[in-house]
């Protein structure tokens, strides 16, 4: 347990690091951005009093370092600036919007989780059989489908053609599946090849022939020796596909005109509204930290092969 | 010698049905891309307001866009332009993070210990956003996306040839070959790299897909390539705007990019299975 | 006291200690008779009324590879009795793992694709060929027990050895608490450092030899008649190979079970073995009692094998290499598969195959030369 602790620490530790690093570039690149950010603000009745007011408030006459410390300084209190062009506070913004870019990249999540891992699962136990073989087949194809283009094509039919389903906004759990299974879909191909080929891995593995071995039966063998080494690979993955979700939210909050954090993200960015891009990316980083992290601990929990690995990398 | 090794290789990778599929597909759009002109009978950009949006038909075999442009012509030669980012991204991608995991797993210490912190940043990100702030920095175009895109996925090639290397590197020939003198430049180009090849073969090819998608979508967003340059990313995002008017803009090159990412697919895989099926990628 | 290795017969002895060994001094281990330094390590071959333990018939298997079928094993014969060691020798890639693995029924879609295994594999009464997998899950670890070459791949590492060794107790139908006692008490018996440490230890914070223990108790903690054992010491360090091997054979008398034991050293075979069968590219070619086997080899395969194998740490000599290849095991073939490296081929055994028939009453071989009196 002992270990479990100290690599627990030092994975936070390395995951603050990394947030602190995307800040720091993050505020840079704002900051060089060409154009100054008060003449931006279209406002003609702004006087030169008021902008070298806005300017001394906002800190812009300060050198960079230190606008640098203002910056992360109001970040850590929860204040990350107001957008530049609607004047509203960034972090009330997100949090309006973060919820339903939550309900979306959860619902996707758990759907893709629940659906591909038994069908995994399932083709590789039964390896080569019919159902084995559509697995593959059908995934081959669907991997390779762009998931933003399966986006419009299924407006295009569902809504266009069929007018079954609503083409945008959140009103109500019809609304729902079509982003979804835009996000969904192509990962899920993804994630039920990988587990496929990850329980085939395991099943050739010598340890399940000593389960056999030992009189255990078909079940007890399936569960205890095959499952539970398989969850060590479908938790990896599991976290891994939080960041993945939250970058392909962007475009199918666009698409959808899904009132999301994506969507925020992808209109600060065309009228280059710098706080507002720089809270969410900065959220996004500590989300995908934070998921990476998670499942790092977790999978240490899972295999205790892995906390012995990360000690000897401390060496 | 080396004849006959290839060409057992060569008919080996032929009896991979998964490789010879993958081979037959990029096949036919590297051949695509590089006649695109002859095939392609109409010029891409050639506006003509009179037929636009109009379906498929003997002369527009996909219809034509909003600007009356043909979007069969469109599609071929746009490629052009996806096979020319795509290896390019991935060059950039192969020789940055190769590199970087060479050096990382054969010194150890300090280089590898700072290494990992950037490969690891980079991972705090998801692709697609930091792609996007790099674009948003550096401004459209079709350079930006590239850069981007490269600058996105190259920590993968750190982390696999960066293990690879830690594995190769204790192993006794490289012990002898130390004792004869040899110079750590020499061991890990003649002596380590070459090792690692293989790897770096399968997780280029695997690494296609992905970001033939990113800079599609890219594109799509208005990153990547500015019209009038038939970029398949362009022509989909024209095709929302026009979605209830002319869906033929949208299914269309929609299916030209799951041929292309299914082709770097399945041979992606068939090489894998060929040259290194333990490979967990 | 009652000890997990109690002998329904037998009485507790002590034992002298080991060299180099591994456990505690003065373990009290119950057999039919103790070991000392003279005595022969032998058990009469043979039970009480001659029906064999096992009994293998027409054994064949035969692999789906992406160059064809390959036949694995084509057709092998042979039983062994109670109590009996019986070794099975060959190159690698002979079949002989695969016969064991086909006598334990682990031969499965997923590790061999497109298997098919005909013939009988007769213990006792049945055929385990043909028992669905339920009644083949009790034969299993309760019968026949089986440990494998490579202890790494071979345990869980998720889970901890003393768990492990308790899933095999359990079956036995033990409470959990009696259950974790008898797995010490399994530890102590395979003479582990440590006991209470080891069963909370994980397989990768053990070492080979200790693995293989681990392994050893998991696999007769219920007492099976027949042991197989796959190449069990090959994996491990040599300075260790001697102790393992000691453990086993002692185990093996104390409950007197039976071995089939699959291996390519000789030097192992003529220290352990009761009787060898010599296998070649899926066949059995020569079977005979060990030291008939030593002293008198009447198949041309055999006696390079013996000047090719290693004789454990005794090497008398150079090994010399078998010249040639094993057959391609998915081309088909006519007479005998040894023709080509053959320095005793004559015309007839490129046409007829040679099976294998009796030539004493332990002894059968493969080949039409083999009654012979002058050979090379």
């Amino acid at each position: 347990m002992g270990d479990f602790l100290a690599f627990t620490a030092k994975r936070l530790f390395q995951g603050a690091l990394v947030v602190l690093t995307v800040s720091f570039v993050l505020f840079s690149i704002m900051h060089m951005m060409p154009g100054d950010p008060i003449q931006l603000i279209d406002n003609p009745r702004a006087s030169e009093e008021t902008i070298e007011r806005l300017r001394k408030e906002w800190g812009l006459d300060k050198p960079f370092l230190v606008q640098y410390g203002y910056w992360l300084g109001n970040v850590l209190r929860g204040d990350l600036g107001r957008s530049i062009t609607t004047g509203q506070s960034v972090t009330s913004l997100i949090a309006g919007r973060f919820p339903f870019t939550l309900k979306l990249t959860l619902t996707a999540l758990l759907l893709q989780y629940l659906v591909a891992t038994p069908l995994g699962l399932w083709a590789a136990y039964k390896r080569d059989s019919w159902f084995d073989k559509c697995c593959v087949v059908v995934t081959s194809v669907l991997r390779a489908i762009p998931f933003f283009w399966l986006g419009i094509l299924l407006i295009l039919v569902f809504s266009v053609r069929f007018g079954l389903l609503p083409v945008s906004g959140a009103s109500g759990p019809a609304s729902y599946i079509l982003p979804v299974l835009t996000l969904m879909l192509p990962r899920l191909a993804e994630t039920l090849r990988i587990t496929r080929s990850e329980v085939l891995e395991i099943l050739r593995e010598k340890h399940v022939a000593t389960a056999y071995a030992k009189g255990l039966s078909e079940g007890a063998v399936m569960i205890r020796h095959v499952l539970r080494n398989a969850l060590v690979p479908v938790t990896v993955m599991f976290f891994l596909a939080v960041p993945w979700l939250i970058g392909g939210s962007i475009i199918t909050e666009t698409i959808f005109a899904w009132p999301g954090m994506g969507r925020l993200l992808w209109k600060s960015v065309s009228v280059q509204d710098f706080p507002v891009v720089q809270g969410i990316v900065l959220l996004i980083a500590i989300l995908t930290v934070v998921s990476t992290t998670l499942g790092d601990l977790l999978t240490g929990l899972l295999d205790p092969r892995i906390r012995v690995e990360l000690r000897r990398e401390q060496a | 010698m080396k004849t006959e090794a290839f060409r057992t290789h060569l008919g080996e990778a032929c009896r991979n049905r998964t490789f010879l599929a993958g081979f037959l597909i990029l096949a036919s759009v590297v051949v695509v891309a590089l006649f695109a002109e002859r095939i392609a009978l109409r010029p891409y950009d050639e506006i003509s307001v009179r037929e636009k949006l109009q379906p498929p038909s003997a002369s527009h075999f996909f219809g034509t866009d909003h600007l009356g442009r043909d979007l069969f012509s469109r599609v071929i030669h746009g490629s052009r332009i996806t096979l020319k980012i795509g290896v390019i991204a991935v060059t950039i991608q192969v020789l940055l993070g190769v590199t970087l995991g060479l050096l990382a797993g054969f010194y150890g210490g300090w280089r590898d210990k700072v290494i990992l912190f950037f490969t690891d940043a980079t991972w705090a990100l998801p692709p697609t956003i930091l792609a996007i702030a790099i674009c948003a920095a550096l401004g459209p175009g079709l350079t930006n996306v590239i850069i981007a895109v490269a600058l996105v996925s190259w920590a993968r090639f750190t982390r696999v040839i960066r293990a690879k290397t830690q594995s190769i590197k204790n192993l006794p020939f490289i012990e002898s070959a130390r004792a004869f003198g040899e110079n750590d430049a020499a061991l890990l180009f003649r002596y380590i790299f070459p090792n690692v090849v293989p790897v770096t073969i399968v997780l280029a090819t695997l690494s296609l897909p992905a970001t033939i998608i990113t800079t599609t979508a890219l594109g799509f967003l208005g990153l990547g390539a500015q019209p009038p340059s038939p970029d398949w990313g362009v022509i989909l995002s024209d095709g929302m705007t026009y979605m209830t008017r002319a869906p033929w803009l949208s299914v269309f090159p929609g299916l030209a990019i799951i041929y292309v990412v299914l082709g770097f697919n399945l041979i992606g895989e068939g090489l894998r299975d060929l040259l290194d099926p333990r490979l967990k990628i | 006291m009652t000890n997990v290795w109690n002998n329904p017969n037998g009485h507790e002895k002590r034992l002298h200690r080991h060299e180099g060994g591994n456990g505690t001094a003065g373990d009290a281990l119950p057999g039919a008779g103790a070991r000392s330094g003279g005595e022969s390590l032998r058990t009469e071959p043979g039970g009480a009324d001659g029906t064999p333990l096992l009994s293998v018939e027409n054994l064949a298997v035969s692999f789906r590879t992406a160059r064809g079928t390959s036949r694995a094993v084509d057709g092998v014969s042979f039983s062994i009795r109670p109590r009996e060691i019986y070794a099975l020798v060959g190159e690698s890639g002979c079949g002989k793992s695969s016969t064991a693995q086909a006598v334990m029924g682990l031969l499965s879609e997923t590790n061999a694709p497109g298997r098919r295994i005909t013939g009988t594999i007769r213990f006792g009464e049945r055929n385990l060929l043909a028992l669905p997998d339920r009644e083949l899950s009790a034969v299993r670890g309760s019968h026949i027990g089986m440990i494998f070459q490579n202890p790494l791949d071979s345990l869980n590492p998720l889970y901890t050895a003393g768990y492990q060794t308790c899933e095999a107790v359990l079956l036995d139908g033990l409470a959990k608490a009696s259950a974790m006692r008898r797995v010490l008490e399994l530890f102590r018996g395979v003479r582990l450092a440590d006991p209470e440490q080891k069963l909370r230890s994980y397989p990768h914070e053990l070492s080979g030899g200790m693995r293989q223990r681990v392994m050893i108790a998991m696999m007769l903690a219920r007492h099976p008649k027949l042991l197989i054992a796959d190449e069990p010491t090959t994996a491990l360090d040599v300075s260790i190979q001697a102790q393992i091997l000691d453990l086993m054979l002692e185990l093996r008398r104390s409950f007197n079970m039976a071995m089939l034991l699959i291996t390519h050293d000789f030097g192992i075979v003529s220290e352990t073995a009761d009787r060898v069968g010599v296998m070649y590219a899926g066949k059995l070619v020569e079977e005979n009692e060990v030291f008939a086997l030593f002293d008198a080899p009447r198949h041309p395969y055999t006696r390079m094998l013996m000047r090719a194998l290693p004789r454990g740490t005794k090497q008398g000599g150079r090994l010399e290499s078998i010249p040639g290849t094993l057959p391609d095991p998915t081309e088909p073939y006519r007479g005998c598969l040894f023709f080509e490296r053959c320095p005793l081929r004559v015309e007839r055994c490129a046409t007829e195959e040679p099976l294998l028939r009796r030539l004493g009453e332990t002894h059968r071989v493969a080949c039409w030369r083999a009654e012979e009196e002058e050979q090379p």
